[in-house]
């Protein structure tokens, strides 16, 4: 049995329903919403993902984003977002091709450092940046 | 992702891989910017953000 932090406010299951010419497109669940995030591609997995984060501001960054636009990139303002899942209910949700479950412990260097699992295989992963994290989850669902 | 016609172009030139990730410099050629990045997500990030600038 995989050891899981379920409680980590990070966490993050994305579910994969189509993979197609390389990339993917699902829907992400996380503790503070019952409707789930769709993507379309990796890209904007990465980017809603680093959104949640932004907005409850875990994990802490060590760097702010660097920007053409803006001189200085402002912090997001921190949300008091309240967990409306119980327990581990948010989990529970599958990918019809694959899912993951992603656990972002870490944003250092500009990029995320955490954990993952494929649940269909059970395999848990240690990711050390979120470029590492894609190939790992390309790589799954080819 | 709704339907958009964001295009630009970019130079990506990349100098080290550490940290499991590549840093190096972005040039948005549309306007002429430089811009350091630590990671491939900094690096899609400045791409996007700047794309929507393009868009508008």
């Amino acid at each position: 049995m995989l050891a899981i932090n379920w409680s980590i406010p990070s966490f993050a299951n994305v579910c994969i329903d189509e993979c197609s010419n390389g990339e993917v497109a699902g829907r992400f669940y996380h503790q503070y919403d019952k409707k789930p995030v769709h993507f379309t591609c990796f890209m904007e997995l990465l980017r809603q993902m680093d959104d949640l984060f932004e907005s409850i501001h875990y994990p802490q960054a060590t760097a702010r984003q660097r920007s053409f636009l803006k001189e200085q990139a402002q912090a997001a303002v921190q949300q008091e977002l309240t967990p409306v899942w119980q327990s581990r209910e948010f989990g529970g949700e599958r990918g019809t091709r694959a899912t993951f479950y992603i656990m972002v412990k870490g944003r250092a260097n500009a990029s995320w450092q955490g954990d993952v699992v494929w649940v269909e295989r059970e395999i848990k992963k240690t990711f050390r940046s979120a470029m590492e994290l894609m190939v790992l989850m390309d790589n799954a669902t080819k | 992702m709704s339907e958009s016609k964001k295009t630009g172009t970019f130079i990506v030139n990349i100098m080290r891989q550490d940290n499991a990730t590549w840093q190096g410099e972005l040039t948005w050629a549309d306007k002429n910017q430089k811009k350091n990045f630590r990671s491939t997500l900094e690096l899609i990030k400045m791409m996007d953000e700047a794309l929507s600038d393009n868009e508008k």
